[in-house]
């Protein structure tokens, strides 16, 4: 009956190097007030400077979610008194977003759905409270870093689509590598505004909710305010329109205590940074620097080279993982075999050695190699993941590796035929349950001729051997 | 005074004289040029020149306290770069000087407040002057770098017999200037001789990408100038007269005259106060005595503590101001006030532009009475402000024993033609030799 309408507010912290309007270093984890200046801590008579480097990152990503552009860079003060924020006031964009207008392609069960962007601009971050029981610190650290926000419509109906927009945001900002894009680490936050109305009549009241620190909490939280709502309803009674906070060991939404309701933020221009006019160079660098999407990538991989939906998913999830596999496929490994091996063996092993696809011994062209001694028959399963390991431990090519050991599958049929013969011989009845007609025992016996080889024997071979001699 | 000063001896004859000299005139807040000289290149083009900076330029290790309590025991942590140049030229700061709370010299009734400063008008050792221009009028210093704040600068300037030089917006780094202003104050440079402003300027400066002058020579037409006379009914008889000696000496040099009408004159005044108070509600926000600063005391919550450090550390007038522009901020008022003074800034700049299609320089009176504190005839002093273009202050004479001095504005990157102008200006009129209170 209730139909609920979701929007979300998306802040992302930018991968700069220095903070958006001064030099300081937009370092996290740093020993509490070390990356600080007098620009970002507001002293009198600073003015801001603007990181170009964070502004070519922000329009990046609104091009990238297809916002109209805009060619002249405005900021604007937000004012309130906070003790996180310096100046008491943050330097943002209102009258004029980098961004405007953009679209997300976001896979919902299976299906694309566009979801529309209101806008996209750029500000600085505040710093950070630490509260303790006989004091509240301080951390300055974090003030004047840059932030991207992205404001969506309020199209989104449950928890799972918001949960898996923010999957797919994060994403996008990790291909575009303008962004981590982790929520538990705070460079990615969410809040959420959702209302319910009746069909047929407009947008009900909206609820903001905040304090959401995952993309999971973000779906139950936002599913279990939409079933408060919605009991509000059923029973007569209005939504107050007001700002809840998400509460992880409750699972529920609170009401936030604090005074901050309807602040007027009085904004006024930044007369300190003058409107900044785009030279068309910026634009054109900015088409270069597009990739290719996670969304449209991953079809493609489906569409070029026939993977599975689940299996493209996992390739696509971080950009370099899709760089790999291509470049593997390019080499001229089959797609599904690459696939498979790059989300089973490979993954275990980067894991397991706590190591990244970019920076391991393993590169494209060895895997390539790998696959390709595998596919020609030159060694057999099991020698192939023995020596995936052996990539990685040594740092060097299979194919030295495999020479080296010996691992070569034994593909001559009369280097094989006394130790198939002297297999029969040992395994008396199995060699007679064969001979009757059974098949079980030529598993086994396969098994113990390749066991007797050291995994070198070709089953094929072996097989075709343990028939001819019987 | 000895334009070169390079040895403790020349300074310790400097620190007897100001000694003795600004126990009455009370210009300097802090007087230390042996400090000064330390961060001084030891050699360079403007090696030895003394200049003084406003209670709001920030000189690293010096107090930064723009003239409120709010910030008086503050040291500032860096210099502005425009600082830096003058000492990598070899200049020598000779220290730090007073100054109206955040420059403001007037309430919101219209009466003075400390009119145009806290110290005295070596002139006549009463009327109120800026720190700044009291010290370079009576010779403790050669120069000052200060901040035009609500045209106090070039009023100043026009009291005390001194040439007041606003650049353009932009043409200087506001960075280091404290200024709360910032779309509407900005950086000004004091002196007592135009080709000393002439030389400190294009040194600061630095390299000039785009020098203008010689447009002008190459189009081989006479100079135009505008006269912007004010309302006949406003004239006071020594402005008027010094007018039209420096309008014929224009054109005995060939200039065209043309009298032009102030654009919408009415509205200068208030359109800067309602800009001006919003934009310093904004920028006073950051004095809340958490991070540096005076702090009040015993407040038992952060909220308190701010509250009782702002309440405290500000004036009252200047507490007002901030309430003010808090209320025109403020969303159901910004249409009614803050929005419609944007527009008619627009507008007056808009103006400005269209005269400079007719006319390459504007004179304009500086009227007695609000160069010497009080409110009278147009607020000439606040076009820079409003449009952001250069503007001097230029001595032309006395009257009754006080300077008198006329404003040249130039349109945009214009400074060079304002220096020209002012030669003209400068020329024409009887100016005294430079009458500090050294001289008298």
């Amino acid at each position: 009956m209730y139909q609920s309408r979701i929007g979300l507010e998306i802040h992302i912290r930018l991968n700069t190097l220095s903070k958006a309007f001064c030099p300081c270093p937009a370092r996290y984890g740093d020993e509490a007030n070390s990356n600080i200046c007098p620009i970002c801590l507001g002293y009198p008579g600073t003015l801001p400077l603007l990181n170009r480097r964070a502004l070519e990152m922000a329009y990046l990503l609104a091009r990238a979610l297809n916002c109209r552009l805009s060619p002249v860079v405005c900021f604007d003060r937000k004012n309130y008194f906070y003790p996180d924020m310096p100046k008491n006031y943050q330097i943002s964009q209102v009258r004029l977003p980098l961004g405007r207008d953009g679209r997300l392609e976001v896979e919902i069960g299976g299906q694309w759905k566009g979801l529309n962007i209101h806008q996209l601009h750029l500000e600085e971050d505040a710093g950070k409270m630490i509260h303790r029981q006989d004091a509240t610190l301080v951390d300055y650290n974090r003030a004047g870093t840059p932030l991207v926000e992205i404001v969506t419509a309020p199209e989104l109906e449950t928890g799972q689509e918001a949960e898996q927009v923010l999957r797919g945001l994060r994403r996008i900002v990790r291909y575009l590598k303008v962004s981590d894009g982790n929520m538990e680490e705070g460079s990615l936050r969410c809040d959420a505004n959702v209302s319910l109305h009746l069909p047929g009549e407009g947008l009900g009241q909206k609820v903001e909710i905040k304090n959401l620190n995952s993309s999971r909490f973000v779906r139950l939280a936002l599913d279990h305010e939409i079933v408060r709502q919605r009991e509000i309803l059923q029973a007569g009674g209005p939504v107050a329109g007001e700002t809840r906070l998400w509460n992880e060991a409750a699972g529920i939404t609170e009401p936030m205590r604090s005074k901050d309701e309807g602040t007027d933020y009085r904004y006024l221009p930044e007369s300190d940074l003058p409107p900044f006019f785009l030279e068309e160079g910026f634009f054109s660098v900015l088409k270069k620097s597009l990739v290719e999407l996670p969304g449209p990538r991953k079809r493609r991989l489906i569409r070029d080279y026939g993977l599975s939906e689940e299996g493209a998913d996992l390739l696509t999830e971080e950009r370099g993982d899709a760089d790999f596999f291509e470049r593997v496929v390019e080499l001229g490994a089959d797609p599904d075999t690459a696939a498979a091996w790059l989300r089973s063996d490979v993954r275990r092993i980067l894991n397991r050695e706590n190591l990244s696809l970019e920076a391991c011994p393993l590169s494209a062209e060895r895997l390539a190699e790998l696959l390709a001694l595998l596919g020609k028959g030159k060694i057999g399963g099991r020698i192939a993941k023995k020596t995936l390991e052996e990539v990685f431990r040594q740092d060097r090519d299979p194919g030295d590796i495999v020479r080296e050991r010996g691992w070569e599958l034994i593909g001559d049929p009369e280097e094989l035929r006394p130790v198939v013969e002297g297999v029969l011989a040992a395994h008396p009845q199995a060699a007679q349950e064969l001979r009757e007609g059974k098949d079980k025992p030529l598993e086994f016996l396969t098994g113990m001729v390749i066991r007797e080889t050291a995994g070198r024997a070709d089953p094929g071979l072996v097989k075709s051997l343990l028939r001819e001699i019987l | 005074m000895e334009p070169r000063v390079g040895n403790r001896e020349k300074l310790k004859e400097l620190d007897a004289f100001v000694t003795k000299t600004d126990g009455e005139i009370g210009a300097y807040r802090i007087f230390d040029p042996p400090r000064g000289l330390e961060a001084s290149s030891p050699e360079g083009p403007l090696l030895g020149r003394l200049f003084a900076v406003q209670d709001d330029v920030a000189v690293r290790g010096w107090p930064l306290s723009c003239g409120s309590r709010m910030l008086k025991n503050f040291i500032s942590p860096y210099t502005a770069p425009v600082v830096e140049r003058l000492q990598a030229l070899g200049a020598v700061l000779t220290g730090v000087t007073v100054m109206n709370e955040f420059g403001l010299a007037v309430t919101g009734e219209g009466e003075p407040i400390r009119s145009l400063g806290p110290a005295k008008n070596p002139w006549d050792g009463e009327t109120s002057l800026s720190g700044a221009a009291a010290a370079v009028a009576s010779e403790m210093a050669q120069c000052a770098l200060t901040s035009d704040i609500s045209g106090g600068m070039l009023l100043s300037a026009a009291a005390s017999g001194l040439f007041g030089f606003r650049p353009g917006r932009g043409v200087l780094s506001r960075h280091g200037f404290a200024v709360a202003r910032p779309s509407l104050d900005g950086p000004g440079l004091l002196s007592s001789s135009l080709s000393e402003t002439r030389e400190v300027f294009r040194f600061i400066r630095g390299e000039d990408q785009n020098p203008e002058e010689g447009d002008l020579e190459k189009t081989g037409r006479p100079w135009r100038l505008g006269l912007i006379s004010g309302d006949e009914s406003l004239q006071e008889p020594p402005v008027a007269e010094a007018l039209g000696k420096a309008a014929a000496g224009f054109q005995d040099r060939g200039w065209e005259l043309r009298d032009l009408a102030l654009p919408r004159g009415d509205y200068w005044e208030p359109v800067y106060q309602a800009l001006a108070a919003a934009e310093l509600s904004s920028s006073l926000a950051r004095y809340d005595g958490l991070r540096y600063g005076f702090q009040g005391t015993d407040a038992e919550s952060p909220e308190k503590l701010v509250r009782r450090s702002r309440r405290e550390g500000f004036g009252r007038e200047l507490g007002l101001q901030i309430l003010l522009g808090t209320h025109i901020l403020r969303a159901s008022q910004r249409k009614r006030y803050y929005n419609k003074a944007q527009k008619l800034r627009s507008a007056i700049s808009a103006d400005f532009a269209g005269i400079f299609q007719e006319v390459d320089l504007l004179l304009m009176p500086i009227f007695l009475e609000a160069s010497q504190g009080g409110r009278a005839g147009r607020a000439h002093h606040l076009a820079p402000a409003l449009t952001g273009l250069p503007a001097l202050s230029v001595p032309v004479g006395q009257f009754r024993g006080l300077p008198l001095g006329l404003l040249l504005i130039a349109p945009s990157l214009g400074e060079e033609r304002l220096l020209k102008g002012a030669e003209v200006c400068a020329e024409e009129q009887s100016l005294p030799a430079r009458s500090g209170r050294g001289n008298r």
